[in-house]
């Protein structure tokens, strides 16, 4: 019988009295390569988090090398297991060999033995046939080695089970294949491996068995090679997902919104050019960093302009600021809700009206009025909230992002540019979402530009989709050409 | 000890009570320009020696213009049209020249003492007008001026704050800088507005404060306005990190620290003894409005 | 060759004009007294200024570090003689004994310094403008009534003055001290702290403060509480508007008593004095004498014109 290295046994955890995770039973063996995927909020990192120590479970057990054990993060690693963040831990400030024996020093009496550890370094790096010098600033590498780094630092405490949390998000596909590379062989030492990532063509790729979580709950473990992509993603989503999507709405001929010859001063945009129809969901698709949030915010003028025109409604807009948008009627939802889109601590209310307070002013600001507009969008699109003055922050990440998207409808805006839309934002109130979007095109003649990283999300919503690499708009697909294989083809360029 | 100080009849005489008013308006008043500026994330340390230097320039200015209604009026107006100047000034630099408002302020703190102390040569400004003492001694209604003016002030303050656009967008960028950008908000007039309404709050004090004494000592007018200041705001339920806060609990922060110097005179506690008193009272203020808001 | 000669002209004449070179080193003025100091440091300099065999250096200090730097750049610079006025006594004291060990003709002034290594010392006397006011209160109530004390910072100085006065008073039991708080040598401060006093005490018979400045204050706030008849008011140091009001025979203050800021002013005649060879007048003695402590004067109706410099800060 193949021994496992961990199981973790009806585990469930709360926070503030949420049920966060649900009595989720899980087994990992030596050597085997496993893929954890879910949705955002599924629960993913606060399993990785029980695993590796760093949270305690509120009820259930865990069990290593078949005893039961209570763990904290120093047990795990005297047992082996790592977990590799999203954000590297890491000190830039330090060469290659210090950063790998950060807190595991090798010191003579009073003084470090560096040869040895630079010595050590070299032997780790060389084992997995990488090509780093252990004398390197950590500020000269690029991210994927920085991440190789880490994971030989992991190696260098004898890890026997490494977890890695989205360790692709920040890399190119060639490295890609470099990190892949060295699971295979970390694999072939015996060494466990967790990868969690949302890129499902990578995690079928790699994984060779799959774990899915949804909503706290496991719903599947069992080898990867049965299953499609579009089996896994059915999984996470736990309906078709031709249920998850509303029907695609039907632009009108007319061309609303137009960008020619489009570059930022920082040179993350150039030579930008597309158009918009109304009442189309147009998808902007392609890797972190390729210039789809730089060139949005060079439209709503929070970036620079270098040259390029706007056309908007038949006619040239000049917009240097967010506020000279708004007044043009183009709103923005930024990508990144908690430190962009929602104030947290100010009341739910107050974030709905505080672009268009004007509405609301009868010689002074008018309590009532702010909130039966607020109440209104309740209704409209089912926000969960105690009471209009309950403060922000307490909201769940999916009514914080329907009270940031009544602000932007509050301005009455006619092209909204939303950006990852969905986010942090769980299975259910994604949906309603989509229909917010729907519904909005249908009641108020809104477009949408969408810019996404959710593959599932960007082929499901959009009438067409652009895709950009290194700053540039390197394909325009059409409807029925959106598919994960071509916006990965173009995104890539490989 | 406080309970039996409150208790005693010389504290709850009405004009005690109407001292410690007094007393309190200078500071409140500029405490209630330190809210608008502490709620949008900022700070102000000028507040103090711009007492001084307002003060000094409008008893300079009356006497240059004579003892009349009309020169004591220009010299309120001309000492207004200074402050906001200076706030502007204040407010751009920390918005456009991206200096943070911590050593904007702590300069111009430096900048304005120097300059009073320069015109003085360390002296005083001793103002040659009635008319103008007349003002900051003034009753109406057997209330003394400048406590009519404090409530006066707190109100509209209180309007601005809580019932305009203003007043939201000052929440706004203090309790989330990037946001209220992305909201198309001018997170930056904002903050420079509320520097502007430090500089008048200061001005509204320093009349009052130089016309009742008559003079501003070019070196100790206003020492220690700007802690007193943000202490007062900060026991009204402020927050150093914006986003927070009120006009009436600044209000009342301003009367707590004025009963506490009435008390520590009212009580005689000894001279070395006074801080640790007046300290501890802050915390505990401080301490105990954390303690029921959880 | 023209050039040799031109240099040599130029080192002859520095060699033949040798000047004096002085320097004056005081706390910059942070109130009325201080401020004072400074004026009369500079009138005292500017008597001098037609005077080619002298030349001064004055610096003002926030802060006793920075007092120490400066006193170390008026070293390097060369001075002969060195007139300071101590910010703090402690960490001064190493500088000024230093100066004094290159022969720098040191003149220590008003606050002293932990060391005898030091040319010259002049102070006023603290002891006597706390024990005068006392007596001057306590003769004036005939030795029965209430007495408030308003003092300044506290720190030595305030609290030698503040016990002398109640040595003063002690020889009269019926005179009693039914509050002392601080005024921190302020107008303002004293305004508030009188204020609270009087609301407190319906009966005061006087007020002694700390220095003039404060009892400005404390006569605003009697005149705004309409208190200002049968009290005895005393403060200290001769400030112009006190000096006038007693002058002009004012109904409220009658008498103050000096600790005069010209202090500094004597001191740097003394440093001058001292570089020229000179003797004081009346001395058989040829040298400038180790310690002079002046004597606290009481200025009155009529000898007030004395004491009153209407151009003068302070």
């Amino acid at each position: 019988m193949d021994e496992f290295i961990l199981e973790t046994k009806g585990i469930s955890r709360d926070f503030s009295g949420v049920r966060v995770l649900h009595s989720v039973d899980s087994s990992f063996k030596r050597g085997i390569i496993y893929g954890i995927v879910g949705e955002n909020g599924a629960g993913k990192s606060t399993l990785m988090k029980i695993i590796s120590g760093f949270l305690q479970p509120t009820e259930g057990k865990i069990i290593v090398d078949g005893k039961e054990t209570n763990l904290n993060p120093l047990k795990a690693k005297a047992l082996g297991i790592v977990l590799i963040p999203q954000e590297l831990n890491l000190v830039d400030s330090l060469r290659v060999y210090e950063n790998i024996f950060l807190g595991n020093e090798i010191s003579g009496k009073i003084l470090l033995r560096k040869k040895e550890m630079i010595e050590r370094s070299r032997e780790l790096i060389e084992r997995f046939n990488l090509v780093i010098s252990p004398l390197r600033m950590l500020s000269e590498l690029s991210p994927a080695e920085k991440q190789l780094v880490e994971i030989i630092k992991a190696i260098s405490k004898n890890a026997r089970l490494l977890i890695m949390d989205e360790p692709t998000s920040t890399l190119s596909e060639r490295e890609v294949e470099n990190l892949f590379n060295l699971i295979k062989r970390m694999k072939g030492e015996g060494i466990t491996v967790i990868f969690i990532s949302h890129r499902l063509k990578e995690v079928k790729e790699i994984a060779e068995e799959i774990i899915v979580l949804r909503d706290g709950r496991k719903v599947f473990q069992g080898p990867a090679k049965d299953l499609s992509e579009r089996e896994i993603a059915e999984m996470m989503v736990g309906r078709k997902l031709s249920e998850m999507y509303p029907e695609k709405p039907k632009p009108k001929e007319n061309v609303v919104f137009k960008v020619e010859d489009f570059s930022s001063v920082d040179g993350k945009v150039k030579d930008a050019n597309f158009e918009v129809h109304e009442g189309e969901i147009l998808g902007f698709y392609g890797l972190v960093g390729s210039g789809r949030t730089e060139l949005m915010e060079t439209i709503i003028g929070i970036r620079k302009k270098l040259r390029g025109k706007i056309i908007f409604k038949g006619e040239e807009l000049s917009i240097n600021s967010p506020w000279e948008a708004k007044d043009r009627g183009i709103v923005y939802l930024p990508e990144d809700r908690k430190s962009a889109g929602i104030i947290e601590i100010l009341e739910s209310y107050k974030n709905t009206t505080l672009m268009n307070l004007e509405k609301h002013i009868q010689l002074l600001l008018k309590k009532s009025s702010e909130v039966s507009t607020f109440n209104s969008y309740v209704d409209w699109f089912s926000i969960k909230v105690r009471s209009p003055y309950q403060i922000a922050k307490t909201l769940s990440g999916g009514n914080q992002q329907k009270v940031v998207i009544s602000k932007l409808v509050e301005t009455g805006a006619k092209l909204f540019i939303f950006d990852e839309p969905t986010r942090g934002v769980d299975v259910n109130a994604k949906r309603q979402i989509y229909r917010i979007m729907r519904d909005l095109i249908d009641k108020i003649n809104a477009t949408f530009i969408v810019v996404s990283s959710d593959l599932p999300e960007i082929i499901g919503i959009s009438n067409r989709v652009y895709v950009m690499r290194s700053g540039r708009i390197v394909a325009e697909l059409q409807e029925k050409e959106i598919s994960e294989k071509n916006l990965i083809y173009h995104a890539t360029g490989v | 000890m406080i309970i039996s100080g409150i208790l005693s009849p010389a504290f709850l005489k009405v004009r005690n009570i109407l001292n410690i008013f007094w007393q309190t308006s200078y500071v409140g008043i500029i405490a209630i320009g330190a809210t608008f500026v502490m709620i949008a994330g900022g700070i102000d340390l000028s507040v103090g020696s711009m007492v001084a230097l307002l003060g000094a320039f409008a008893i300079e200015v009356v006497n240059k213009l004579g003892d009349n209604f009309l020169s004591v009026l220009v010299a309120i107006l001309a000492t207004y049209g200074l402050s906001v100047l200076l706030g502007l000034a204040t407010g751009i630099t920390v918005t456009k020249g991206k200096v943070p408002a911590f050593v904007v302020t702590l300069g111009g703190m430096a900048i304005y003492r120097s300059l009073v102390l320069n015109f003085a040569n360390g002296g005083v400004y001793m103002s040659m007008s009635q008319k103008y003492s007349s003002i900051g001694m003034s009753f109406v209604l057997g209330i003394p001026f400048p406590m009519l003016i404090f409530i006066l002030y707190a109100t509209i303050a209180h309007i601005i704050l809580s019932g305009t656009k203003l007043g939201r967008y000052v929440f706004a960028v203090g309790a989330n800088e990037t946001s209220a950008y992305y909201s198309a908000i001018k997170v930056d007039w904002v903050r420079i507005w509320t520097y502007v309404i430090s500089g008048v709050s200061v001005t509204t004090s320093a009349i009052l404060l130089s016309s009742m004494m008559g003079s501003v000592s070019s070196s100790s007018t206003g020492n220690g306005f700007e802690l007193d200041a943000i202490a007062a705001a900060v026991i009204g339920g402020t927050s150093l990190n914006g986003g927070k806060g009120s006009i009436i609990g600044t209000f009342f922060g301003a009367l707590i620290l004025g009963v506490i110097n009435n008390m520590l005179v009212m009580l005689n506690v000894a001279v070395y003894l006074q801080g640790t008193v007046k300290g501890l009272i802050i915390i505990g203020a401080v301490f105990l409005q954390n303690l029921s808001r959880e | 060759m023209r050039k040799f000669l031109a240099i040599l002209l130029v080192a002859l004449s520095v060699f033949i004009f040798a000047k004096f070179k002085i320097g004056v080193a005081i706390p910059a003025a942070d109130h009325g007294w201080t401020a004072g100091m400074v004026w009369w440091a500079k009138y005292a300099i500017n008597q001098y200024k037609n005077d080619p065999t002298v030349e001064f250096y004055l610096v003002t200090a926030r802060e006793p570090s920075e007092q120490i730097a400066q006193v170390q750049a008026l070293l390097a610079k060369g001075i002969d003689a060195l007139v300071l006025n101590p910010y703090e006594s402690a960490p001064l004291t190493p500088i000024a004994v230093k100066a004094f060990r290159e022969g720098v003709f040191t003149v220590i002034v008003d606050r002293g310094i932990n060391s005898k290594e030091y040319n010259t010392y002049i102070a006023g006397d603290n002891y006597m403008y706390g024990y005068l006011a006392g007596k001057y209160i306590a003769e004036k109530l005939g030795g029965k009534g209430n007495v408030v004390i308003i003092e300044g910072i506290p720190c030595s100085i305030n609290t030698e003055r503040v016990n002398a006065f109640k040595d003063a008073i002690k020889n009269y039991p019926g005179i009693k001290v039914i509050a002392q708080q601080p005024g921190y040598w302020s107008r303002e401060k004293a305004f508030e702290v009188m204020q609270n006093i009087l609301t407190k005490f319906s009966k005061i018979d006087a007020v002694w403060t700390g220095d003039d400045d404060m009892l400005l204050g404390v006569i605003l706030a009697l005149k705004q509480a309409g208190r200002t008849k049968n009290i005895i008011l005393v403060g200290g140091a001769g400030e112009k508007h006190i000096v006038k009001m007693i002058m002009d025979g004012n109904s409220l203050v009658h008498v103050d008593f000096t600790y005069p800021p010209n202090m500094i002013a004597t001191a740097i005649n003394l440093a001058v004095m001292a570089l020229k060879g000179e003797k004081l007048s009346g001395f058989y003695q040829k040298g400038i004498p180790r310690e002079i402590i002046l004597s606290t004067e009481t200025i009155t109706q009529e000898n007030a014109k004395d004491y009153y410099f209407p151009e003068s800060v302070f």
